[in-house]
């Protein structure tokens, strides 16, 4: 999956209109973005992308731009 | 003196399979019983970490079964065969068992039935299967379901962890009614958060409040191994030959909070 088909991926699974993600936005301005949300990501970057991240590392970033980078070099 | 006294919580000359045995919960089962006597039959799909199960075990008469419980038609012709080699079977622990943590709107079919099919399929036919005239001791014997707490109680995201284990509290129930004519019991043992392999890998998805917030959730702090082995050995034995299709709550307190 490229980087680009994660956001409207995301917004599909978890019931969010087109566009309430963004890259630069902060994650803590988004409402929907609960702890369902985080749990889901999780399990979405796991099938996707065979990587499994820990509860530590998301709990740090601050904006969605800094929550894909943990994808890193796994985008196609 | 010489009072003779026979140990009702020794488990010499009974034969178990424990399935799960390469790891965890299972692993400490195996190890306990084989302390109290039993011979016990390692089931596991990885031969190289049942091995490391087998060398720990006390006594003599244990086997490695390597085979994937996911193939449920395929586990009474399994066990048949365990059965032929070294024995009729007079016990069975089904420790093997996987946990997802899985918003609903992500589960799909396939998540669904992988952990359904491990926790609860698989239980349902090893249980059918002991019972098997060709297999089971004449003597009677115990089935045991490891279940959890989240059979009983819940959180978010579990779903079908939850729903897998609840169900194993019904299947007990029927089959002991029907199989306590052949003074075969069957039981479920529901323990609550054990340090384990597969804890570990939970918490690593977890941040470090919510690591301290478990441990408060139980009055005796998070359950080890031996918690679990020590309510499976008491249940295999002669001391639990008047229980039934119950569900033992081994938690440190977690469902009274």
């Amino acid at each position: 999956m490229k980087r680009s088909e994660v956001i409207p991926e995301l917004e599909d699974l978890l019931g969010f209109e087109a566009g309430t993600i963004k890259e630069e936005a902060n994650i803590a301005d988004v409402p929907q973005w609960d702890s369902m949300a985080i749990l889901s990501f999780i399990a979405f970057v796991e099938d996707q992308f065979d990587l499994v991240l820990e509860g530590d590392q998301i709990a740090k970033v601050k904006t969605f731009k800094q929550l894909f980078d943990l994808i890193g070099d796994k985008f196609e | 003196m010489n009072k003779s006294f026979s140990n009702p919580f020794s488990l010499s000359g009974r034969r178990v399979l424990v399935t799960g045995a390469s790891s965890g919960i299972g692993r400490g089962i195996a190890i306990l019983i084989s302390q109290l006597g039993a011979e016990v039959i390692c089931n596991g799909r990885n031969e190289k970490r049942l091995e490391e199960t087998l060398v720990n075990l006390a006594g003599t008469g244990h086997a490695t079964a390597k085979f994937d419980l996911n193939d449920v038609e395929a586990i009474q012709p399994w066990m048949k065969e365990i059965s032929q080699q070294h024995g009729r079977l007079w016990g069975v622990v089904h420790a093997a068992g996987i946990q997802q943590t899985l918003p609903a709107a992500m589960v799909s079919k396939e998540k669904f039935d992988q952990v359904f099919t491990t926790n609860t399929k698989a239980a349902f036919f090893l249980a059918k299967s002991i019972f098997s005239p060709s297999i089971r001791d004449e003597r009677g014997g115990s089935i045991i379901f490891i279940s959890s707490v989240m059979s009983l109680v819940s959180q978010a995201a579990i779903s079908t962890y939850s729903l897998s284990k609840a169900a194993l509290s019904g299947l007990s129930k029927s089959l002991a009614v029907e199989f306590a004519p052949k003074k075969i019991r069957v039981n479920c043992i529901s323990p609550a958060y054990i340090k384990t392999p597969l804890l570990d890998n939970m918490m690593k998805k977890w941040s470090e409040a919510q690591v301290k917030e478990l441990v408060k959730r139980h009055p005796l702090g998070i359950g080890e191994i031996q918690d679990v082995a020590y309510a499976t050995s008491f249940l295999l034995s002669d001391a639990a030959r008047w229980i039934t299709g119950t569900n033992l709550v081994v938690d440190g307190g977690y469902t009274t909070l």
